[in-house]
């Protein structure tokens, strides 16, 4: 016979399978948004500031250990914020630096606007960071909890934290746009003079496509944070609606894609008949394609399910 | 900033926190597997929304734990309770009730208490801890905890008043007495 508090089997089964779900769809939502950290010089980046994070979150447990031990939880969870907030404002002072160097080797002419702008966007996201980090700061202050993150937790002393937490994330992808639309200039001047083959032009499209539709994504999160605050959606309505907002935008930078796979497969058969490349590489261009119809199947599979809760939700009230 | 979740660390860390998980919120709720099982699922989707924030704790379970511990607080805030018939209460009985409703009205009362109360009946009631445990986790006297407690358990009497049913006879002598109030002014 069962204890009594032990879970039935059938839940435990539904539950992983329900998590396992969420995890693919985040995964490969993020995945979606992968441009985030494609330079190489980026990634270093990204990798330390993701050590020094680390080492900091590491400190900051260590002594958010020690202090709970002697008093109360709050002070502990303030320091480790804190430790974020300064972490995140010794990383901006960092980056910000490196753009003032590319400002002026561009004067001098020895760097590329390009790099310029990208250090700007490296700039914008250190900002966002920072500022996220105060943001958290300030809420841990209030509540001496973890700050809230989903788009139906409740406000916190009258302030929307998660809805201020959305628009400084927001300001990452504007400020990729930028760069992607010089990038996208560029590519065409190159197009016309015939120094590059006319697919980057397509390609740095689909870059745009992809910062436009994480811009839009976060938009439309935020209105859904304001319909369950006007208490026009509940909780459960605003999880799927998240959840279709997310599999929606998957869908948009995935069609350009699939376009663009389509392209290089012709290109491809049309090389190979002419004998300028091997078989081996239409097998290739036609595996990407797949690869990439599969991935829409399953996005219009998950938007399909979203949409179809969605109605239930609606029928049943 | 997100990140993505490693999927087979993330499923194999829910195989290994599920049932003490379901334990310690089915046994706040008095074994409602409907509710228990929602606040569960709950805490899990916090869960994957804020690892993919910050990272998966060092202590995933403690971590779940906590979370549920707000989860539920949050859920007997909203609920209104209809008065149940508590007719000798015995606080120690009633933490560990099988029994739904008891169970309802404990988490109702607990989640209208002050942190510091209702943490230290949890850890004295649900967790089973000694007096000697508890003041050695909060750095206090075995004194201190032994007068926090019966604090505690008195703040916890009274929130718990505020929904039990009278008794009977009491009723009776109530509506006996309203309506023998028309007889006396005539």
């Amino acid at each position: 016979m069962l204890n009594q508090h032990e879970p039935d089997n059938e839940f435990v089964k539904r539950l992983e399978w329900r998590i396992d779900r969420e995890l693919r769809l985040r995964n490969r939502s993020f995945q979606a948004t992968g441009w985030f950290l494609r330079s190489r010089v980026r990634a270093v980046l990204g990798l330390v500031g993701l050590m020094a994070l680390s080492m900091g979150i590491g400190a900051a447990a260590v002594v958010g250990a020690y202090q709970a031990q002697n008093k109360e939880r709050r002070a502990p969870l303030i320091s480790e914020f804190q430790q974020r907030a300064e972490l995140a404002r010794q990383h901006l002072a960092s980056i910000t630096e490196q753009l003032q160097r590319k400002e002026r080797d561009v004067s001098l002419g020895v760097a590329k606007p390009e790099e310029m702008l990208e250090a700007r966007v490296n700039v914008a996201e250190a900002q966002a960071q920072l500022r996220l980090a105060e943001l958290h700061l300030e809420e841990v202050r209030i509540t001496g909890h973890d700050p809230l993150s989903n788009l139906s937790s409740p406000l916190v002393s009258g302030r929307d934290f998660v809805g201020e937490g959305l628009r400084i994330e927001m300001s990452v992808p504007q400020a990729a746009l930028e760069l992607e639309q010089f990038r996208l200039r560029g590519t065409k001047k190159h197009i016309d003079v015939g120094i590059a083959p006319p697919i980057d032009l397509e390609v740095s499209r689909l870059r745009i496509v992809e910062v436009e539709a994480a811009i839009e994504s976060f938009q439309k999160k935020m209105d859904i944070r304001q319909s369950f605050l006007d208490r026009r959606i509940d909780g459960p309505e605003v999880e799927l609606r998240v959840l279709e907002v997310e599999a929606e935008q998957r869908q948009k930078t995935l069609i350009p894609k699939v376009e663009l796979a389509r392209e290089e497969l012709e290109a491809t058969r049309i090389r190979v008949q002419a004998g300028l490349e091997q078989r081996v590489h239409i097998a290739e261009a036609e595996l990407r394609l797949q690869k990439l119809e599969t991935d829409m199947a399953k996005v219009a599979l998950d938007l399909a399910l979203v949409r179809r809760q969605l109605e239930q939700l609606r029928i049943g009230r | 900033m997100m990140r993505p979740l490693p999927q087979e660390e993330v499923i194999q860390m829910y195989h290994e926190t599920i049932r003490p998980l379901y334990a310690y919120v089915s046994q706040r709720v008095g074994g409602d597997v409907s509710l228990a099982e929602d606040l569960v699922q709950e805490t899990w989707m916090r869960a994957l929304d804020d690892w993919a924030k910050k990272g998966i704790p060092r202590e995933p379970l403690a971590w779940l734990r906590r979370v549920a511990r707000n989860t539920l607080v949050n859920h007997f805030r909203r609920v209104r309770l209809q008065p149940i018939a508590m007719e000798s209460l015995d606080i120690g009985n009633e933490f560990l009730s099988t029994n739904p409703d008891n169970a309802a009205a404990v988490g109702w009362a607990m989640a209208r208490l002050r942190r510091s109360y209702s943490e230290i009946l949890e850890a004295f009631y649900f967790e089973g801890k000694t007096v000697h445990e508890i003041a050695a986790d909060h750095s206090l006297s075995e004194r201190a905890v032994e007068g926090r407690l019966r604090r505690s358990r008195a703040a916890l009497k009274k929130k718990l008043d505020q929904i039990r049913r009278k008794p009977a006879a009491s009723r009776r002598r109530n509506m006996e007495v309203k309506d023998a109030k028309p007889a006396r002014t005539r």
